[in-house]
């Protein structure tokens, strides 16, 4: 059992998947569950893969732009749910657009150029709250 | 190329050297690093001697600049007759909004262009698809019908400006709205002067935008492919890339020996269709590619591919024309290498890429512009890229003489390094049974993961470096304006391609995509005359990709994580 279940979702059409790939693995190494979506989700697909899996945390991977429609959208989408976990957005994000994000419910920003080891030290510091909540 | 007796008395001065000054300074000062070695990871010498390179023949090796095996360049005078073609990679929101950038930077002195499309047309989506909610415009153009290409292409003339359509999976719809927006013209598909990228192998190891699997999209592609090489001989019909293998994660070398593999896949492809190799082999031999980030080693990996690109069309595939060993270079300076911290210096990134691209003899240039990683460039931004490439042109001076490396032990030895490791990369997907079957076990995938992951590791470290990133940082920061697509084009392309649907003849459409269907469900039927019939009777690109759907399926991710 890793420290935390975490989803990394590629939402949309956006393929470039590096970023997500490399996270997944760093997180992995780190001693997190990890599942990757794959390219091409919808939001409603990684909300259904959220909920089946039990995750205790989303990381939306977002390069095209779209960062505001579409982590609204899942926001939203939780919310009905009734399935509030963290959720925390990598890819391409203006600067400006990271205050947007953090007002939505997101937890944490990590633009293109974060480091892997800061990444890694912030799921820890969610694992940890998670261990002290429990 | 040298005399025994010389080398010997080399070698044995440069033990002395070694043993003598070289030890006497390390003792005074050690070196920077504990180890020299290429982005790629090549081990690096002090210095480069003619032993070295003691067993190269010139006329065999390296020869006249448009003589086998091209390592100097495939032209004879190069860019002493033409200068680099200076494409920049462009496009956002309407087709008018396009149509009035490519008039800017055609006007700052541009000579090609090269069309970024958005990702639902992409992936062969209308705007008012659900999948295409919020993307649209944003990367690229939109472009849904022939209408729209139309305004794309306003005042630019078809048969004199070559243009770089930067498509894949929609390579067919786009290059037949070319070919239909030509014949509107007057101009038939012989007169059309550019390329498309339509390299759909690296979209399943890369960079993602495919819409059906594996088989199907490789008869899409060469029959794209197949039909320009009868029927437009100015027309390069599918761009080998280096590019988005390298920008995935794999290092330069990595990612140049992949796309080779990937070019003998079409090849050997397009074969098996009875095509004769020197009927297609010259127009398909063109590479996208990353020239950089090191300076050396994106000047030697350009050599060396060229050099081995012809040996492998030449004994492999037995290609007679000499044309048909030409490798053309489309060189961008990478997007990944351009930092978010301290954007300003991402120009100097793209200089130094411009100028190795130069030194190395590439045809067509894009740079990446300094605001790459906030959004799609700026008109200032994209100035400065187009402004970069001339300078290199026209002021740098290293126009004027071809190849004017060669010779350099150090640059010919590491060209012939790289070779190898190509050659190895090359046997090594040749041993799964080539690149479709690599591809299918997820081999390339993870391949190029591994090195994605092993690259981030060495930022954190800072064993690489980037100067104002993870050296010399600090939390000053300053804003730079970035461009934004209009908010609105979204909802303007959803109203315009409701009222197109309703004002076009729905019967031709009906019957068009019908016969493209049937057609598509016998595998020998090249579809690029159905797909132009459909462009021409108003069918717009989420159509066609659908009806294509229906009869193929889609593509899963073979994400090999």
């Amino acid at each position: 059992m890793g420290k935390l279940k975490v989803l990394v979702a590629k939402p949309g059409l956006d393929g470039h998947d590096r970023g997500a790939k490399v996270v997944t693995a760093a997180l992995r190494d780190a001693g997190f569950d990890v599942i990757y979506t794959g390219r091409h989700k919808s939001v409603d697909e990684i909300v259904d893969m959220a909920v089946k899996e039990s995750v205790d945390v989303i990381g939306l991977s977002i390069l095209s732009g779209v960062h505001l429609e579409v982590t609204q959208e899942l926001m939203n989408k939780l919310k009905e749910r009734g399935y509030m976990v963290p959720v925390v957005v990598g890819g391409v994000i203006p600067d400006k657009d990271i205050p947007k994000l953090k007002e939505m419910g997101v937890i944490e920003v990590f633009p293109v150029g974060s480091r892997l080891e800061d990444i890694v030290k912030f799921f820890d510091k969610l694992a940890e709250e998670k261990t002290k909540k429990s | 190329m040298f005399k025994e007796d010389e080398l010997k008395r080399i070698k044995e001065e440069y033990d002395k050297w070694w043993q003598g000054p070289v030890q006497k300074a390390l003792q005074k000062t050690p070196e920077r690093l504990k180890e020299f070695k290429t982005y790629s990871g090549i081990p690096l010498k002090a210095i480069y001697t003619p032993e070295d390179i003691k067993d190269m023949d010139y006329l065999r090796d390296l020869n006249f600049p448009g003589q086998y095996p091209y390592t100097r360049g495939i032209y004879p005078l190069m860019y002493r007759t033409r200068l680099y073609t200076m494409r920049q990679y462009s496009g956002f929101g309407t087709a008018e909004e396009t149509n009035a950038r490519f008039k800017f930077l055609l006007k700052h002195g541009e000579t090609g262009l090269s069309i970024a499309f958005d990702l639902p047309t992409q992936m062969g989506y209308d705007p008012d698809h659900p999948m295409a909610r919020g993307e649209v415009g944003k990367v690229g153009v939109s472009i849904s019908t022939l209408r729209d290409y139309q305004v794309l292409y306003r005042d630019i003339p078809m048969d004199k400006i070559s243009v770089h359509i930067q498509a894949n999976a929609n390579a067919i719809f786009m290059v037949a709205m070319h070919i239909a927006e030509g014949l509107n013209r007057g101009h038939q598909p012989k007169d059309l002067w550019g390329a498309c990228q339509n390299d759909i192998l690296k979209e399943f190891i890369a960079r993602g935008a495919y819409i059906y699997p594996l088989e199907p999209s490789m008869r899409l592609c060469c029959d794209v492919i197949e039909y320009c090489v009868k029927n437009m001989p100015r027309w390069q019909p599918i761009t080998v890339c280096q590019f988005h293998i390298q920008e995935a994660g794999a290092n330069h070398v990595t990612a140049w020996g992949l796309s080779l593999a990937n070019a003998i896949a079409y090849v050997e492809e397009l074969l098996k269709r009875g095509l004769p190799i020197d009927s297609f082999a010259f127009n398909v031999s063109v590479w996208n590619i990353v020239c950089g980030p090191e300076f050396f080693e994106a000047i030697c990996a350009i050599r060396a591919a060229r050099r081995l690109w012809a040996k492998i069309m030449k004994e492999r595939f037995k290609a007679k024309r000499p044309e048909s060993m030409m490798m053309r270079i489309f060189m961008g300076s990478g997007g990944f290498q351009m930092t978010r911290k301290e954007p300003l210096n991402n120009i100097i990134r793209g200089t130094i890429s411009a100028l190795a691209g130069a030194l190395a003899g590439v045809q067509a240039m894009n740079i990446q512009c300094y605001d790459e990683a906030y959004a799609i460039p700026t008109d200032e931004a994209i100035k400065l890229a187009l402004r970069t490439e001339q300078i290199v042109a026209y002021e740098s001076g290293v126009t004027n003489v071809i190849d004017p490396l060669a010779g350099s032990y150090f640059v010919e030895w590491l060209t012939n390094q790289i070779e190898k490791e190509l050659v190895s990369i090359i046997e090594e997907i040749d041993s799964m049974g080539g690149a479709l079957e690599a591809i299918k076990k997820g081999y390339m995938q993870r391949v190029i993961l591994q090195q994605a992951y092993e690259y981030q590791r060495k930022i954190d470290t800072g064993e690489l470096v980037r100067v104002g990133e993870n050296m010399f940082a600090t939390e000053e920061y300053t804003p730079i304006k970035t461009f934004e697509v209009r908010p609105e084009v979204e909802r303007e392309r959803i109203e315009w391609i409701k009222q197109f649907r309703a004002s076009r003849d729905n019967k031709k459409v009906r019957e068009a995509l019908d016969k493209l269907r049937k057609a598509a469900e016998k595998p020998n039927e090249n579809l690029m005359p159905y797909v132009i019939e459909a462009v021409r009777a108003d069918c717009t690109i989420g159509e066609m990709a659908d009806t294509l759907r229906e009869v193929f399926g889609t593509a899963e991710d073979i994400a090999a994580l």
